[in-house]
């Protein structure tokens, strides 16, 4: 009697959409904090092993995120997954990390040629690891959706 | 949720494939399929879409007999 009172949905349709579109709204204020926190943590010089709780929470969602979405061929509202669009987003990543290495560096050794020539090597590893990585997610993204559209033609001929 | 069989009968009576109406009306085919197979409850912006590509009353489509 109890166990039915706690697992029936006290929601009616309209709360339902809100408390989702909270939960929504959480999970991505939680992602671009959590991000922003290992970003400030790595500026300010701090040693991985202080960072690695935040580290394992971000990776866990991310990969929650990536996994879910392949699962159900989902890439994203605005973007198709074009090895132009995954270049352009390799790349803006390799700028956020190649600028993140500069200034860390920087601030540890003063020595701006060293520096940048670490920023340029963690621009280029980044770009390169980025965009293999998303290629990867991209051909798997478009294996899944084939399957799913197969699986339906599979299930009409099966009515019919 | 039940099965939606007037919505594959309506599609069926058009000659039309899950594609081509997933296609006329703007989502994708496995939104069309969820909900024939009664696992998706649309929105009634697409129940009413369907219905207009179907020639269909949303009442035919969408009205469960108690």
């Amino acid at each position: 009697m109890r166990k039915g009172k706690l697992r029936r949905n006290r929601l009616d349709e309209r709360q339902e959409q809100k408390l989702l579109q909270i939960e929504h709204n959480g999970c991505w204020i939680a992602f671009w904090g959590l991000a922003i926190s290992l970003f400030v943590g790595y500026c300010l010089g701090l040693e991985w092993r202080n960072l690695v709780g935040e580290w394992i929470v971000f990776m866990g969602l991310s990969l929650y995120i990536v996994i879910a979405c392949l699962k159900n061929g989902i890439w994203d509202r605005k973007l198709e997954p074009t090895p132009k669009v995954n270049l352009c987003a390799s790349i803006i990543a390799g700028i956020v990390c190649g600028v993140l290495q500069f200034a860390r560096s920087y601030r540890k050794y003063q020595a701006l040629a060293g520096s940048a020539a670490a920023g340029v090597f963690m621009l280029v590893f980044t770009v390169a690891v980025c965009y293999a990585a998303v290629s990867f997610v991209a051909f798997l993204y478009r294996r899944r959706v084939e399957r799913l559209e197969s699986e339906e033609e599979e299930d009409e001929e099966d009515e019919q | 949720m039940a099965r939606n069989i007037p919505i594959k009968v309506a599609r069926a009576e058009k000659d039309m494939t899950q594609k081509e109406l997933a296609e006329a009306v703007g989502v994708s085919r496995q939104t069309i399929n969820a909900i024939e197979q009664g696992e998706y409850n649309p929105t009634i912006r697409l129940c009413r879409a369907i219905c207009r590509v179907l020639g269909k009353r949303l009442d035919d489509l969408f009205w469960e007999e108690g």
